[in-house]
Formats: structure tokens, sequence, C-alpha cells
């Protein structure tokens, strides 16, 4: 380093020296003494450092004052080399070595060497520290009393250079995150802090890490070190003997406030049903934060909070010093005014405090740490010297917090709100928990004003408290790369997907012998072309380093074929050839022409994502199948957060402020569906709300609502409750625990607390599950043809180009066919004639909002019947375009046409692709663009018409492969409709997968020529069935009016198609209106009935589901029932009882 | 025993006059009487439950109203501060500069 000597005539201090700074320099002096004598090296690094701090505090003390400024240096060391220059070298020396002596500090020993230890102390030698080399005053060490008003701003002052050179780091921040707690977003937060100029700052949500991957996203873009931890109630280790007047206060036993689980039988203990009121809410348990210290801090922060949910009651979640002691590995304690500790204190026991903090000091050592929080209400005052002293008293290290809710002091009526929504009672001051607006994201100047205005008298003390705080933020490293894996890769391990005889395999080539024997299961013949493409993806596979996440995928959907339940990946991944020969798409890349690049390309490191549908029906059972695979320390599900919109922000702010819930309901549901922050523009805008008169008297409203509609847009967007991400499970090796904390979900799935797009982040492999109904459809579909004609059909073998399917789907009659059903589809498929499986995937391309709005439909229809010639902007686009006549469709033929024209790869093409969907980029994309295409020798008004249609088309066409992976169960299920009417149409109906009332299914069935049978309660099971009738049987069966005699083949029907009307389809019991599951079973399992009093005994289904059962001529067969019955139900209806249809619920 | 000054429903406390000094109140006036404050025993901050004040609209922008109270030992000007000390609870209205005498403790 070689630092140049100081000597005391070269000091920057002025000869009359304010006596904070001799106070300093007393204090440097003194430290270096002591770290003379220490033997431990790290505790001699760091008190030596530390002297070397005091000092140079002291030299800022002389030599600044405090700024006014908001943007401030962000150490003591940047701020001395700006005031004093000539100290530059030797702050960068010590600057250098702050995070060792953090290190030092937080004990690891490997931190510093003997050597290092020993090195400051030459350099302290030439600081002024010295007795004799002080300039004395007689006056400075015992001040005149007269001179106290003086000494106090210098105080002050010097506690503001601390703040300024050190600024303060806030260690209890609860955000949004902790549910119906906190006001605001972590990424507010964060922006605060950085204009604070803090170089840390700490996220504690309360039960949970539910923002922690969004804060360390945005805490990275801030330059901000993020802290991590968690805030959790905690049942009270100790059986306080505390008088029942302060059991309550203590939150000891007799409070009601324990765990259900730790005194079951009795009645406090069993759980109460959320009710207004709130005692069944919130029991206000003491509460405890922890912080986590490092990487093993981190993994414990996960685990710990893990089971604390899953131990306690689903939803109240209560951890207990016993679970901590089990994760308290790298954690700190923070026991603040709300622990069990700070609640004796202020019940003025000191000796049930004592107690508490013996206890947890037997678990967390030296890392336990009380909080001392001051918010200046009162009686804070002395509630937090009484805490100082009492850790004075015991010898606990003491940091000072802000137990920081809001950014803003503005913000803090939100944090009433939501107290009040939280607890379900209305607006008071006994159901809230703040006094006073103090609680908001102050800024290291106010944080030592808080102290100062704490601590009294005492010189030091504030000094001391911040200094504290500082060095415990310190202590907290948890690296967002390496220790909660924010952008780095989790895969199963290999071992896992593998079978034992390829053991010793690396993954890719395990993934290429995969492939290898794919090519002969699937009969792709081995050709160069196949061959190169082949390689060609596996390299780029290799080089992205995602060969386990292709193994990972293509086990799962090995699984869930195992357990012969329908599976197909949709998406871009049925683009690549990879996916097709393990087994996860089934549609042949190469023969539809798609592309790897619009999948996966090497320019993008982003984890391919690959969607699977599966039956909806046995979902579920696809789950618990994954789960028991790879293990519950691999896998969980994904959560999502249902955040604040208008109508739940109304309900929640119209109850807390007592408004008759009448008129809430009315006001909340003249609203539509937007987001909260929207509201004011709603009012503004919407005519329906504008003649509601709720808006502002300026809106021309009655102005009654204002501080409602206020409130309603701060709610905007905070995160309300959780719950299970309908598809996405998680994959990880077994260190997922470790990763990310979990807890249980109503189905009592284990389920993360992050979601989607944390998970990316954390690098987690995601897989969508999807549940398709159509899949469902045509699973049931599938058994009853081999139920009723022993038929096995193996519908993915099917060959694609049956030309009577084709003629069917032509016909238009195309109800119930996944994606071609809709009115608008039937005209489209009757115009377009699809003649072919690459005929399908155009059609469902063409189907799209882009395409109709801009009419690319009908110069296609024009080319493709022949009245009008394909064009082409230029010859070599042909090889393209000629699938779809000329006009760009997919987005793989942008890929491909950029590619001809100027001569890039189509991974770079796919970059263009996508820098087309946003308009910004045009300019630069086309400045790219042109020159190129010109180049290649292309004429300009070519490359001109190819850019004008690249710019219209490109950004909304479609992903081929998406489509093609989407025709195959579209021409499945045609495939179905045509061969096996019934089959289909039966399962169309029972596991509704489309669009129209069962009522237009069952009246395509007669047209058809199908019979709908009645319900009858020894016929109809759980699901529509297929019968076999006779075709002069009809009558008997009383079920359908139609007459099958007399009825003649329709002239649409393809005349290859078999006549179906040898089948009829029983309507299903599970259909009939208030029958539960359970009924259907018994119903089912007790069939033959002899008569209604057989089934009234034998099946116990409730009174008005049998009376229903009657009226729908359930019992018709039993007792001989005929057209006799009632016209209740019109000719062609179904029965009356049936379920009439039922709403249509997406599943997914 | 604490009295509670003219506890309406719009506002607690009567108005009085008062100087203050770095630290806080040094002297106020309450009607005709000056009282001089001895000694500062605690300050600290309030904020009025905003839910409660007749709403009839309003936006909710200033709905934090914080004040700041004083507890002070004074005495009347000219009595013996031995036999005639009372403790106050002052309070300061920030946004309009107004000053409130809340409580008076016997």
């Amino acid at each position: 380093m070689g630092a140049r000597p100081l000597m005391a005539d070269q000091l920057p201090l002025p000869p009359a020296l304010p006596a904070a700074a001799v106070t300093l320099l007393d204090q440097a002096r003194r430290g270096l003494v002591e770290a003379a004598a220490s033997t431990d090296v790290r505790q001699r690094y760091a008190t030596a450092h530390l002297g070397a701090l005091r000092a140079a505090a002291a030299v800022l003390a002389a030599r600044t004052r405090p700024e006014s400024g908001r943007r401030r240096p962000r150490s003591a060391w940047v701020l001395l080399e700006q005031v004093a220059p000539e100290l530059g070298e030797w702050a960068a020396f010590f600057a250098a070595g702050a995070a060792k002596r953090a290190a030092a500090e937080a004990g690891l020993s490997s931190a510093v060497t003997d050597r290092e230890a020993d090195d400051p102390r030459p350099r302290r030698r030439h600081l002024p520290l010295g007795r004799g080399e002080l300039p004395r005053g007689g006056g400075r060490t015992h001040l005149p009393a007269a001179a106290g008003r003086r000494w106090h701003r210098r105080r002050v002052h010097l506690v503001h250079v601390a703040a300024v050179t050190d600024p303060f780091v806030h260690l209890h921040v609860a955000s949004g995150y902790s549910m119906r707690f906190g006001a605001n977003h972590p990424a507010d937060l964060v922006a605060r802090a950085a204009e604070h100029g803090m170089g840390a700052l700490a996220l504690t949500d309360r039960d949970g890490l539910y923002g922690s991957v969004k804060f360390a996203l945005a805490c990275r873009s801030a330059g901000i070190r993020p802290i991590f931890g968690v805030d959790l109630a905690v049942a009270p280790a100790l059986d306080t003997t505390a008088p029942p007047a302060l059991a309550r206060a203590l939150g000891g036993a007799g409070s009601g406030a324990r765990p259900p689980r730790l005194h079951p039988g009795g009645p406090a203990g069993t759980r109460r049903a959320p009710a207004r009121g709130g005692a069944a809410v919130d029991a206000r348990l003491p509460r405890t934060t922890f912080l986590a210290r490092d990487g093993a801090g981190w993994a414990s922060l996960c685990r710990l909070t893990s089971s604390t949910h899953l131990r306690g009651t689903r939803g109240e979640p209560v951890s207990s010093l016993a679970t901590a002691a089990e994760h308290a590995t790298g954690l700190t304690a923070l026991l603040g005014p709300d622990s069990a500790v700070g609640r004796a204190l202020v019940a003025g026991r000191a000796d049930l405090a004592a107690a508490q903090l013996d206890t947890w000091r037997a678990v967390f050592g030296a890392h336990l740490v009380l909080e001392v929080v001051h918010h200046r209400g009162r009686g804070d005052r002395q509630r937090a010297q009484a805490m100082l002293r009492f850790a004075a008293e015991h010898d606990v290290p003491v940091v000072l917090s802000n137990a920081v809710r809001y950014v803003d002091a503005l913000d803090a009526p939100t944090a009433d709100v939501l107290d009040a929504a939280r607890r379900l009672v209305p607006l008071d001051l006994r159901h809230v928990d703040r006094r006073t607006a103090e609680g908001y994201l102050k800024s290291g100047k106010e944080m030592a004003q808080v102290a100062e205005d704490l601590v009294g008298p005492d010189r030091d003390a504030a000094l001391r408290l911040l200094e504290r705080t500082a060095r415990l933020a310190e202590q907290c490293a948890v690296d967002v790369r390496d220790d909660l894996g924010i952008g780095s890769v989790r895969y199963p391990e290999l071992d896992v997907v593998t079978t034992p005889t390829e053991r010793g395999l690396t993954s890719s080539q395990v993934l290429r012998a995969r492939c290898e024997a794919g090519l002969g299961r699937r009969g792709v013949a081995p050709s160069e072309r196949v061959r190169a493409r082949l390689d060609e993806e596996l390299a780029v596979i290799d080089q992205l380093g995602y060969p386990s996440y292709f193994l990972t995928v293509a086990d799962v959907v090995d699984l869930i074929k195992s357990l012969r339940v329908r599976a197909a990946a949709r998406g871009s991944g049925a683009g690549s050839l990879v996916t097709y020969l393990l087994g996860i798409s089934d549609v042949d890349p190469i023969r539809y022409g798609l592309l790897m690049e619009r999948f996966l390309s090497p320019l993008r490191h982003q984890l391919p994502d690959i969607d699977i549908d599966v039956e909806s029906a046995r979902r579920m059972e696809v789950y618990d199948a994954v789960l028991d695979r790879f293990g519950a320390d691999r896998v969980s599900c994904i959560s999502m957060m249902d955040t604040y919109r208008v109508r739940h922000a109304i309900r929640d702010v119209g109850a807390a402020l007592s408004l008759p819930q009448a008129e809430i309901d009315a006001v909340a549901k003249a609203f539509p569906h937007i987001r909260a922050n929207q509201v004011h523009a709603a009012l503004r805008d919407l005519p329906e709300l504008r003649a509601s008169r709720y808006g502002s008297k300026r809106a021309g409203g009655s102005g009654d609502l204002d501080l409602l509609f206020d409130l309603v847009a701060r709610l905007d967007g905070l995160p309300r409750h959780i719950a299970l991400h309908p598809c996405g499970v998680l994959l990880s090796d077994a260190t997922l625990l470790d990763r990310t904390p979990v807890e249980s979900s109503y189905l009592g799935y284990p389920m993360s607390q992050f979601d989607k797009d944390d998970v990316e982040e954390l690098g987690l492999l995601k897989l969508d599950l999807l549940g398709i109904r159509m899949q469902s459809a045509i699973a049931h579909a599938l058994d009853e043809v081999a139920r009723v004609d022993g038929e096995t059909v193996d519908i993915d073998a099917v060959p694609r180009d049956d030309p009577t399917t084709f003629e069917l789907i032509r016909s238009t009659r195309t109800l119930g066919m996944f994606q071609i059903e809709s009115p608008g589809q039937r005209e489209l498929v009757g115009k377009f004639g699809p003649q072919t499986f690459e005929d399908i995937i155009i059609d469902i391309s063409l189907f799209r909002p882009g395409p109709v709005k801009s009419d690319m439909v009908t110069p296609f229809l024009l080319a493709r019947n022949g009245w009008r010639d394909a064009e082409y902007p230029h010859p070599d686009l042909e090889f393209a375009l000629a699938e779809t006549a000329g006009v760009v469709v997919f987005h793989e033929q942008v890929l491909q046409v950029v590619a001809r024209m100027t001569g890039c790869s189509l991974a770079e093409a796919d970059e263009v692709r996508r820098a087309l969907g946003e308009k910004d980029a045009h300019a630069e994309v086309r400045a790219w663009f042109m020159p190129r295409v010109l180049d290649a020798g292309y004429p300009e008004a070519v490359a001109e018409q190819v850019w004008q249609v690249l710019v219209a088309f490109g950004s909304f066409g479609f992903c081929k492969a998406h489509a093609a992976a989407f025709a195959l169960p579209t021409y499945q299920s045609a495939w179905l409709k045509t061969h096996h009417t019934a089959a289909f149409l039966a399962g169309v109906l029972t596991h509704d997968p489309g669009m129209y009332p069962k009522r237009l299914i069952l009246d395509d069935a007669r047209n058809f020529g199908i019979r709908v049978l009645g319900l009858d309660v020894n016929a109809s099971g759980a699901t529509y069935r297929v019968e076999r009738v006779a075709a002069e049987q009809a009558p008997e069966e009383g079920g359908d009016e139609t007459p099958a005699e007399g009825r003649r083949r329709p002239g649409w029907m393809p005349p290859a198609m078999q006549d179906p009307s040898r089948y009829g389809i029983r309507l299903a019991l599970a259909d009939v209106k208030g029958i539960s599951d359970d009924e259907v079973a018994r119903v089912v399992a007790g069939q033959p009935y002899r008569s209604l009093s057989d089934f009234w005994s034998r099946a116990s289904v409730s009174r008005p589901v049998v009376e229903r059962l009657v009226l729908a001529g359930g019992f018709d067969s039993l007792y001989g029932v005929r057209r006799a019955r009632p016209r209740v139900p019109p000719a062609g209806a179904p029965p009356p009882a049936a379920d009439p249809p039922r709403p249509a619920a997406a599943d997914r | 025993m604490s009295r509670v000054l003219g506890e309406a429903v719009e506002r607690v406390g009567e108005e009085v006059q008062v100087e203050r000094g770095a630290l806080g109140p040094v002297q106020f006036w309450r009607g005709q009487s000056r009282y001089l404050v001895g000694e500062l025993l605690d300050s600290w901050m309030e904020t009025a439950p905003w839910w409660r004040r007749d709403a009839g609209g309003g936006a909710s922008a200033d709905l934090v109203a914080p004040r700041e109270v004083w507890r002070v030992e004074a005495v009347r000007a000219g009595r013996s501060r031995t036999d005639f000390a009372g403790v106050f609870d002052l309070s300061w209205d920030a946004a309009a500069n107004r000053w409130w005498l809340v409580r008076v403790h016997d």
C-alpha cells in the first residue's frame, strides 16, 4: 500500500477542536490500545478498524456540517476522501477492509489472518491519537453548564455526521407481502431507501418470505444490499405464571393464544370460524423477527417458515421457540417491543422478561438481539428506555429499528384499513395497531434523531445504538446469487431421472442416447436431414446446459402416460425434434416444418417453457404421482398472490369504515373488474358509474364516498391472500426446501410461497400441467368404445389423413371438436375446406384476433380456393409462404423470411421477430433489416414490401408449433366424432369441454341419428354412457321423443361414415340437480332396483333429489311409464331436473 | 386524577396561547392567567382517529395530522412553585399552528 505517514502537524483538524471530535478521538485511541492487547485475531482486526472509523468520524465532525440534500455518499471513507483528500489513501485502505471487518465481527474464523490483523497498526501509529498530540483545551472535557445548549447542538451534529457517514439500515420492515399488514410494495420501500442513500435494507414480512424474490430484484436494480428476514408469531415458550389480567398482554396460557393443537379438546383450543368481531381472527401473539446472516441462514429461514406453516392450522402460522431452535443455524433473532420479552417489560414484569430472555438466549446465544422501537407515541419513550436498560442489565446487544409498515407517513391510514380488514372489524382505536404515523421508512438523519431522543443525556449511547444496528446489518450477508439462487438453474439430480443402466453417463450423453432410441420408436428414418437437425438441437441444448431439463420433462410425461392419463405438450416446445423423440410432444416437427429456434435459441438464456396438457378430471392424480415420483423434498406446487382489485378493495374499505353492508354491496357491484387504482378513472369515464353519482362533487357525483374511493385506490395491487396456482408444479433437486418456503394449500398440497415469476428467477424448474377437459372427453370416449364395442382404439396411432374425418369437418358439423366448434370457426371451416392436417394447423392459426382483425383471412381464402393466384413478394420466399398462399400466418414464416432475405441465422431471425413485437423497436430493426436485404440483391420495392408485411403481421402471427400441438387434439376429436360419434359426444357431455350448453350437444347427437336415452336409475351411471339400441326398440325406451323409423340419413353426413343410429346416449345421474358424488356412487352400487321403495331404502338419496329423479323420469322404466308423461319437457329438451348446462367454468 | 378538558365531539381541549422555546413550551396563557413552565416532563405524538372525523366526503390526503403533545409542570405566574405547580398536557396542531390545553393533572 505504501500509505504516506501522517504526522500531527499535517492533520486536517482545526486548532479549536469540537468536543465531539475529542470524544471520538479518545474512543479511537482506547480502541487501539484494546486492539493491541487483544489476543483474538478477529477481535483485534475488528476493534482496530472500528478505531479507525472513529478517527475518521472525528475528522468529519471537525470539518463537516450535516448536509441537507437527499443523496449522500454511502460510507464514511468516501466522505473522508472528499473532506480531506490528503487522507484518501488511508480511507481507501480501510474502505477495502470494511467487508473483512464485518466478517470478523460476525465471528468467521477464516475471515482474518494474523498478518492482516496486525497490518493496520503501523498505519495507525501515524494518526494523531496520542494524548500529547491532541490539541487540548481546559474546558473541553468538563463543559460549563452555560455551554450546555451548545454542547447539545454539537452532539446532534455529531450524531448526524454518524448518520451521514454510516447510513441507517432498517432491519424490521414489512411490505405488502405481509398479508393485510404492510401498506407498500417492496419495490416502493427499496426506492425510498435508495433515495435516502441507504446501502442496505431488510425485508422482514410477517409469516412468510412471499416478497423476498421481488425485493431482491428491486434491490439489485437499485444497488442496495438486501437483508432477508421473517416476522413470525411465536407461541410463548414459558408457561407464564402471570395473573389472568396480565395473561392476555403477555400472550400466556389461558389467553387462547397458543396454537390450537397444543391443547386439544379444551374449549379455548377449538378453532372458531373467523368472525366479525376479530377475536378469533387475530390472537395478537407475541412476534419475533428472524434475520438470515448467510446462506445457511436463508435455508433456515425457508425451513423455519415452512415448518411454522405446516405445523399449525392452515392460514394461522404460529411458530414456537422449539421450532426456531430446530432451524437456528445462521439466524439472528430480534426481540422487539412486540416480543414476549418486550411485552413482559411493558407489563412491568422484568422478572418474566428476564426468564423469557434466558430461554431465547439458550437457543440463539450470541445471536440474540433486542430491538428498540420508538414511534414517539405516548409512553413509547419510556418503554424503549426500559428495553435499553434491560438490555444493558442483561448484557444483550440492542439495535434500533423503526418497525416499518409504510413508506411514507401519508400511507398510515392504509395501514389502519389493513388492520381492520385483517381482523374483520370496523376501524377503531382498539383495533388499530398504530398510534402515531412514525412507522415509516425514515431517513438515516431521522433515525439518528430518534436515537437521540431515546437515550437522553448519554453522550455516546446514541452513537453506540446506531453503530450496533449498522454492525448487525453488516453481519447479515446473504448472497442473492449463491444463496437464493437467483440466476442459477436447479434440476432434479440426474440419478432421479435416469435408469440404473444409464449411471455414469453425463446428462447430455443420456439425452443423446434416448433421442437415438426415439428415432426407432417414432419410426423416423435417420436421414441426413434428421441427423443434422438432431445434432444441431442437441448442440444448442448442451450449450445452454439444459439436457437435464429435457430428461426431467420427459420423465414426467412418461410418468403421466404410465398412469394411462392422456398428455400432450403444447406451445413452442412442439417445434423441437428432441421433444418429439423423447415422447414429450406428438407432432413430428420435420414433417410439419416446425423450427426449433422459435422454442430454444442459443441467443437467449431463458429456461424453455414446455406446458403439458393432461386430462382435467385426473389432474390431481398426476400431481400426486409427480409428488410420489420425485419426493416432497423436490416437488412443490406454485402459488399465486391474489391482490386487491377494485371490488374487493371496496368491500374491505367499506367494512372498515362501517358503511352499511347493502350499500357496500351495491357500490362494489357497480364496478367492473378493474384495478383498484383505476377507481377514479372509472367513476369519471364509465357512463353507468357517472349516472350512479358515486363520484366526487367535481365529477358531478355526491362526493359522499370520496374517502372510500381514495382508500380503495391506495390498496391497489396489495397482496390479499395466497392461492394455489392452477397448473404450476415446481421441480428441483433435494435442496428445494432450503430454497423455498412451503405452506399447505387448501387441498393439502405443498405450495411454495413464491409465485411463477419468482420461481423462474430462482432457476427452479417450473412445469405447467394444465387440465384440459377435451383430453378427459377423449379418454372417456375411448373407454366407452372399449366397453360397448370391445374395440381398443389407439387414438395417438390413428393415421392423420383420414378423408372421412376431413369430410365431416368440411360439413361444419364440428360441435364438440376441439378449437373448431365456435360459430366463427364453423364459418371459416366451411369456406376454407381443410383437406389435411396441415390445413387444420393453418385454420387454427388464422382464427385469432390479430389475423381476423387485419383481414389476413380474405386474401388467404381467395388464393386458397383458386379465385386468385397466390402472390409472393419475391420468388425466393415461395418456399416459406406457399403453404399459406403467400400470407404470413406463422412466426416460423417470419423467421424464414428474415433469414432468407438477410442471410442471418434462424436464431437471429427469432430475435428480430421478438423485436417486431414492440413498436418502439421498429425503427431499429428497420435500420438493421433494409441494408442487409438490399445488399443481398433484392430490389428496394421488394424490401419495402416485405418490411411492411413483417411489421403488419409479424407481431401477431401465431406460433406454428403451438398450432400444430393444438391441431392434434382437434384432429383426434374430429376423428372420434367421425368414427365413434356416440362415444365421443358422451365424452363431451360428461366433461363439458367446449362452449356449448349440453342442450345443443344433445341436439347435435340427435341430428346424427343418435338416440338420447332418458334418465334411468337402473341404467344411468355417473357419466354419460353409450348404449347399443336396436332400431325398432326406440319407442319403448321412452327417453327420446324422436321416432327412429322414417328417419333418413342426412345429406351432409359423409357417405363413408358409419351410421351412428345404432347407438344411444344415456343421461348421467351426475347432472341431476343437487345430487352429490356420494349419492351417485351409492345409486350405481345398488343397481338394479326393483321399485321406488327399494331404491329409497338402499340408495339412501336425499328426498329432494329422489323427487327430482322421479320427475326426470328416472323410474319410468321400472313402472312402465311411457309417453303419458306430462308435457313438461318440451320435445327435444332434456328432462327438466337434469341439470341445465353447467356454468362453463374454464378449467384452467 | 387527571381531568380531560372540554371533551366535546369535535375537538378535545381548550385553546391556549403558548410561547415556545427551543425544546418546548416556555409559558402559556390560559384565559387571563399566565403559566410559567418549570419542567418538561414528557412529549409525544398523537394522530387523531381520522375515521371518526365527521366525514361528508373529503379526500384522504390530510388524514394524517400528527399533533405533538408536551406534558409540562407549570405554575401560574406569581404563585409559589412548591405549592401551586400543576401538570398540564399541551397539544400543538402543527398544520394550523394552534395550541390546545388537553389535560390537567391535579
